[in-house]
């Protein structure tokens, strides 16, 4: 009985919210925090160079460009899907799928190293500082005030 | 490279046992490793399986027939972060019945730069767009099969899809343009085995060289910058082809330059390829002559809804009659049309339905049409 009430209340209450939107009276959720944030490029102090375009960071990400000053670059690529969609939508201008399509195809042709992926920005940067040549996206407010890290390039998003 | 298959008394012959055992410590290691698309190591492969039905009489597929495509595995594995070993493997089954392993590729890769790198091994050789792009990837090709032209020398190509030997290659951003080059040098092919009425097979010369003279192959594309999708390419291969007969005896001595060129402009929807091949031959041996050979295709391809895939592609090729090398290889003057559809099951698996117009254009009305249907199931793990 007790169920059957809660199940009531939850659908009554989800039609007032529904109503309220469809009336123009309630809003959708405001934006995420990292959706009003900026994608930064970053890497360790000792990463070779200070910055990068946005074209050579689309060259790193699809595995042309390979080494910087006698260095192995490893891109790193975050498993959290909002920031790897914007990623990969502003600056590679592909889906996800058309990226690990892309990357699939590459391995099958030449070989070669496919970027790490990490689940967290905290395991970004630990591999950050411990990899020579590794590269990430991160957003903003994550890469702030890292000892170690060095930001390349800011991507203002849309 | 084949091993040879031979049949034991107990019904498995030494390469199947063979090839069972490399399939089963690659299953090994798979298990042990645990790999996805952030480790390092990759075992990853290509399978289908394929219906054909043609109404053509001589045809192996007259009665309609299924058949098992090529077992496909290939790994990729880092030594260092410079150096990259590449193997692919193929198990696949011959019109016998009989198991067999092609070593498709053996390669280890030194990543000096960008405009650089160092690799020796076995490769696939530097022609064109659809050999470095698919060869064995059934399921990333749109269509059922390659380009008759590209067909595996063990099943009748006419052009080395494969070299054994070193490949320098790099990348080169040019502004407005992004280069790749490529320059392979390896072991010329030879025909071995030719028989008068049905010819012999091309042979890339995987362990040794009959010759002195090593084949060199060149490829360079463009890729606008503006333009990632597109490239243009031009491409050769130049080598010396000795011809022997089933005793042994050799019976041609070709001086072959190949020269290609391919065009091609590939998105998420739109699939449009064209490659273009011209085979200059001189038998030294016979002093017979020059002879010149044309090979083409154009396919295009629109893919609606990520899954819906309709295709069509034709190809052309034409042989100077007389032509030594292409006697021995048994190659016909040849138009085919596909006309095909595609349904993508998932981003690894599809099934493809396609009709083929095949004929073999002759004069005095002797010319033979031929009409096929096919349909294959491929996958990629």
């Amino acid at each position: 009985m007790g169920l059957l009430v809660l199940i009531r209340r939850r659908l009554l209450k989800a039609a007032v919210v529904l109503g309220l939107l469809w009336c123009g009276l309630a809003d959708v959720p405001p934006p995420t925090v990292e959706a009003a944030n900026n994608l930064v490029i970053v890497a360790s102090q000792l990463y070779p160079t200070s910055r990068l375009t946005k074209e050579e960071v689309r060259e790193i990400y699809l595995g042309h460009r390979m080494i910087e000053q006698f260095l192995r670059i490893r891109p790193i690529d975050q498993s959290d899907p909002a920031i790897r969609t914007a990623f990969l939508q502003s600056v590679l201008s592909l889906s996800k799928d058309a990226y690990i399509d892309h990357w699939n195809r590459l391995l099958f042709q030449q070989g070669g190293l496919p970027p790490l992926l990490k689940d967290s920005p905290d395991d970004v940067i630990k591999e950050l500082l411990k990899t020579d040549g590794a590269i990430a996206y991160l957003w903003e407010h994550d890469a702030a005030g890292q000892n170690g890290l060095k930001v390349l390039l800011v991507i203002p998003l849309k | 490279m084949r091993i040879t298959p031979s049949r034991s008394l107990h019904g498995t012959s030494h390469s199947e046992r063979h090839a069972l055992r490399i399939l089963f410590s690659l299953l090994a290691m798979l298990a042990l490793t645990a790999p996805s698309i952030s480790e390092a190591f990759e075992l990853r492969g290509f399978g289908d399986v394929t219906y054909t039905k043609s109404d053509e009489a001589a045809s192996t597929a007259h009665h309609g027939t299924f058949t098992l495509g090529q077992l496909d595995l290939y790994i990729t594995q880092p030594i260092t972060d410079r150096i990259d070993v590449l193997t692919e493997l193929s198990v696949e089954t011959d019109s016998s019945g009989d198991t067999g392993i092609d070593l498709e590729r053996l390669q280890i890769s030194y990543q000096a730069r960008d405009w650089l790198v160092i690799r020796a091994g076995r490769f696939h050789n530097l022609i064109g767009y659809w050999n470095l792009t698919f060869h064995h990837g059934r399921q990333i090709q749109t269509t059922i099969e390659r380009p008759t032209m590209l067909a595996f020398e063990d099943r009748g190509g006419f052009l080395p899809v494969h070299l054994v030997g070193l490949w320098l290659s790099g990348y080169i951003p040019t502004g407005p343009l992004l280069l790749n080059y490529g320059i392979m040098v390896g072991n010329g092919p030879k025909i071995a085995n030719v028989d008068p009425l049905l010819g012999g097979n091309l042979d890339p010369n995987n362990i040794t060289d009959n010759s002195g003279n090593k084949a060199v192959a060149f490829d360079l594309t463009i890729h606008p910058a503006a333009l990632h999708n597109m490239g243009l390419s031009v491409c050769g291969n130049i080598s010396r082809v000795e011809g022997f007969d089933t005793p042994g005896l050799q019976i041609a001595n070709i001086s072959q330059q190949i020269l290609c060129g391919e065009a091609h402009y590939v998105t998420e929807t739109i699939e449009l390829l064209g490659e273009y091949y011209v085979l200059f031959d001189q038998d030294k041996q016979t002093g017979l002559g020059h002879f010149t050979n044309h090979a083409w295709y154009l396919q295009a391809a629109y893919t609606f809804a990520t899954k819906y895939v309709p295709y069509v592609r034709y190809e052309h090729i034409s042989v100077d009659e007389g032509d030594p090398y292409m006697t021995m290889l048994n190659v016909l003057d040849t138009a085919k049309t596909i006309l095909g559809f595609r349904y993508n099951l998932a981003s690894a698996s599809s099934v493809k339905a396609e009709a083929r117009f095949v004929s073999h254009p002759a004069p005095a009305g002797l010319a033979e049409h031929a009409h096929e249907f096919a349909i294959q199931w491929a996958f990629w793990f």
